[in-house]
């Protein structure tokens, strides 16, 4: 799906601003995207940055002060078609606290059931979707969700809104309180569903190894504009946004810049340890045999 | 958006936030009777005027004093509809407007009534607004030490109910969370009629209960880390000494009381 | 000195997460820890890292073996006050942590069931915001704060109560790096000051590499005890307990398999000295 932006502000209300404790009051200011269809999108932005502001518009949650959001060329806003946003999936922070029914199934087909589908089809699409999570069907299907591992539950979580069928998914943190291994696993599926759905996927991240190794592109939000849009490589190598973020540069990538400085590697991307191993030890070894 | 603020305290530096807390509760149910006990129309109006003026004195909001008692519309009007319309006394005056019927002394009833449930609701959000839920908490407990010898457990319910008051904002930003994030997924159940709607009621109370004891779970974990073993060897976070100001205070309240019974 | 002997732990309670819980039960944990020493206790979610750090204060009590806090057992009821003042812990969730609605009151909070004299709480309120450096007055509501600066509320309301061991249960994992880098330095700058034993929960390996000891905890018992050095070149074993090497790190093991003598302490610097001795 294709979204684009054009002027987009928001602003809270004045008598709203003065309450809005924790979710601090944001305002987005005169915003102008296009996210095209089957990217993977990173979205930084400290608390407060705008950055809720800005995927809840897209979701409908909110709508814009000024400006309009089209989804696929269409302003669901204006054309009073709330119904447009349900191509849009959002998933929040934690979703394994959403959680709410007795079985794996019930949950997964809450949506389905409320848009009074048939049985048949709510059975293939909750298989589908549970299959696009990696949960077996028959083994998960009539287990509690509340008795599996953390992982498992946010898989059932976002097993809930794929089953959809949504154009885009937005996911608040989705690694959150994961570890390694559960994390790794879970951009598997996202990239797979990527590749193979064509979903367009927005995620909101702080960890920049994460961005780095999984977005094709990043956006920075800071007082509600963007300070950055484009490739993390070049994003996360540029002092004033790093500077603005506090954030340090991923090693691998001052790593890969020596490399290229020195006319080693092409230097503009992002390399594991071990292939910068392998361009260090042969540019050794080639010096190596040069001096013998 | 969230709107975490409207039962919960915000320093602002009042004067009323500087009563002693002990006497502050005292205060308030004193004035509680005496707008409990009084029949005069003209007093009790003076009482709610005096309830806005306290409001006014202790910097809160007027937007917050406006939704208070909008908030109350429904017991206002079931009361002036009950009172005038419903349980006329037999020897009423009767008037009759169109096709309505009502009586005067009912109506004069039905106001004195509404006055009375919108003071004790402004008294009880005075209060609450400008006494942080700790030092409330510590004057209530204060006030109820006696009922400890009764084997009352008197600091645990009193504990329970700061508690209440601290998550109470969190618990509502976390409705405000499910809900969108049940909409999200919920197939459009919330652009459809009352039986789909209600079809969302379970899914969103589930979450928020089991969230509500995961919580629970951990700050009690978390309270008997940081040395939390009831009110056993406990000090009080401030010295609590009752000024000048506070027994004026009290005497004005107590004059407040005995006018009830001259007028 | 904490002292854990043979002990074993499982959750006995009836409720809904009991199933959850069966998983983390600790099978014969024996373990020290001095004071003043610097612990990172590591291992994936589940392999009994958090319940462990639940029997240091009393908290819970092991089913099996014993656990002593400077030579007083947990399992004897009387000395928990001491062992809890002695213990503290600052957990993942500020929100979950925090009683009172000021900054001021929260602090208070621990002090008062200590019974701190009342005379001189504000001002050991104050000490302890000063010592953590939070820029926010005893007045500011809790709910004001942002998330870095909770988490500094929380390590401010243990160290107010001078504990000898501090547990941090993934306290940082709830941050954005720079909130994370900021707390982390506060950490540091507190034992400086005022010295103490930090038992540190993380799946962030570069935030313990100045660790004295890493326990490694797998499926409930401790798998490895040992200083740094003897995980890092063990890079199998980290991968398999959801641990990752810092980059430089692994590049210096990629380097050092290829036949390649560099320092495990790799940086930048060494790198461009290396590569440049040819150019």
């Amino acid at each position: 799906m294709q979204i684009q932006l054009s002027g987009v502000s928001f602003i809270y209300e004045k008598k709203k601003k003065k309450k809005a404790a924790t979710l601090a009051p944001t305002v987005l200011k005169q915003l102008n995207l296009t996210i095209h269809s089957g990217e993977m999108l990173a979205v930084a932005g400290k608390s407060g940055s705008g950055k809720s502001t800005f995927l809840q518009l897209l979701k409908g949650f909110l709508s814009p002060t000024t400006g309009s959001v089209l989804l696929d060329g269409v302003d669901p806003n204006t054309s009073k078609r709330p119904e447009l946003f349900d191509q849009v999936g959002f998933i929040f922070q934690y979703p394994e606290h959403q959680l709410f029914a007795t079985t794996v199934f019930d949950d997964i087909a809450f949506g389905l059931q409320s848009a009074k589908l048939p049985g048949e089809i709510v059975e293939q699409r909750v298989r589908k979707a549970m299959e696009s999570v990696e949960l077996d069907y028959e083994v998960f299907k009539d287990r509690s969700p509340f008795e599996l591992s953390g992982g498992e539950k946010r898989r059932v979580a976002i097993a809930g809104v794929v089953v959809l069928e949504p154009k885009l998914l937005i996911l608040d943190e989705p690694t959150a309180g994961l570890d390694l291994p559960s994390r790794t696993a879970l951009f598997e599926l996202l990239h797979h569903m990527n590749k193979n759905q064509g979903l367009t996927i927005i995620w909101v991240s702080h960890q920049l190894d994460e961005i780095v190794s999984h977005a094709s592109r990043l956006l920075a939000l800071q007082n509600g504009v963007f300070i950055a849009d484009g490739s993390p490589e070049a994003a996360l190598s540029d002092p004033v946004l790093l500077e603005a973020f506090g954030w340090e540069e991923p090693s691998a990538l001052v790593v890969s810049r020596l490399l290229g400085q020195l006319g080693l590697s092409a230097g503009n991307t992002k390399l594991s340890p071990e292939e910068a191993a392998a361009i260090i030890a042969a540019a050794l070894n080639q010096h190596e045999i040069i001096a013998k | 958006m969230a709107n975490n603020s409207f039962l919960l305290f915000q320093k602002q530096n009042s004067w009323l936030e500087q009563w002693d807390p002990r006497m502050k509760i005292t205060v308030s149910l004193i004035f509680a009777a005496s707008l409990l006990l009084n029949h005069s129309l003209i007093l009790k109006t003076a009482q709610i005027v005096l309830l806005i003026a306290l409001w006014w004195i202790a910097k809160l909001s007027w937007r917050a004093l406006v939704f208070t008692l909008l908030s109350l519309t429904i017991f206002f009007i079931s009361t002036m509809i009950y009172r005038s319309m419903l349980m006329t006394n037999p020897g009423d005056t009767l008037v009759h407007l169109g096709a309505l019927t009502y009586s005067e002394q009912g109506a004069l009833d039905g106001i004195l009534m509404c006055e009375q449930i919108a003071g004790i609701v402004l008294l009880l959000s005075l209060v609450v607004r400008t006494t942080s839920p700790i030092i409330l908490a510590e004057g209530l407990e204060m006030i109820l030490k006696p009922f400890k010898k009764l084997r009352l457990p008197v600091h645990e319910m009193v504990m329970m109910f700061t508690i209440a008051l601290r998550f109470l904002p969190i618990l509502i930003e976390e409705v405000d969370k499910i809900r969108k994030a049940q909409m999200a997924r919920g197939g459009g159940f919330h652009r459809k009629g009352i039986s789909s709607r209600f079809r969302g009621v379970f899914p969103m109370l589930m979450p928020l209960f089991v969230l509500s004891i995961l919580r629970a779970k951990e700050l009690a974990v978390a309270m008997e880390s940081r040395c939390y073993q009831g009110d056993e060897g406990r000090t009080p976070i401030r010295l609590y000494q009752m000024h000048r100001r506070d027994y004026s205070i009290l005497t004005f309240s107590v004059i407040n009381l005995l006018l009830v019974f001259i007028v | 000195m904490l002292d854990i002997r043979n002990a074993s732990f499982s959750y006995t309670d009836e409720d809904e997460e009991d199933t959850q819980h069966t998983s983390r039960v600790l099978h014969q944990v024996t373990a020290s820890i001095e004071a003043n020493e610097f612990v990172a206790l590591l291992g994936r979610n589940g392999s009994g890292k958090s319940s462990f750090t639940r029997l240091l204060n009393g908290i819970e009590i092991p089913s099996e073996g014993t656990v002593q806090v400077e030579g007083k057992f947990t399992h004897h009821s009387p000395s928990l006050p001491l062992i809890r003042r002695a213990v503290q812990i600052v957990f993942q969730n500020p929100e979950n942590q925090q009683v009172g609605m000021t900054v001021g009151e929260d602090i208070a909070f621990g002090l008062s069931n200590i019974g701190y004299p009342q005379q001189q709480m504000q001002e050991r309120i104050a000490w302890a915001i000063d010592l953590v450096g939070l820029d926010a007055d005893v007045d500011r509501p809790v709910t004001r704060l942002s998330g870095g600066e909770k988490q500094k509320l929380a390590l401010a309301a243990v160290l107010a109560l001078s504990p000898k061991y501090l547990i941090l249960d993934e306290a940082t994992s709830m941050l954005d790096p720079l909130a994370r880098k900021q707390f982390v330095a506060t950490l540091h700058e507190a034992r400086k000051r005022h010295p103490f034993a930090l038992i540190y929960i993380t799946h962030h390996l570069e935030e313990v590499l100045e660790a004295d000891r890493w326990v490694l905890f797998r499926n409930g018992r401790i798998h490895l005890d040992g200083p740094p050095a003897q995980f890092l070149n063990d890079e199998a074993l980290l991968a398999e307990c959801g641990l990752e090497l810092p980059y430089y790190h692994a590049l210096a093991l990629a380097l050092q398999a290829k036949g390649i003598s560099v320092p495990a302490s790799l940086g930048i610097e060494e790198l461009r000295d290396l590569l440049c001795r040819f150019n």
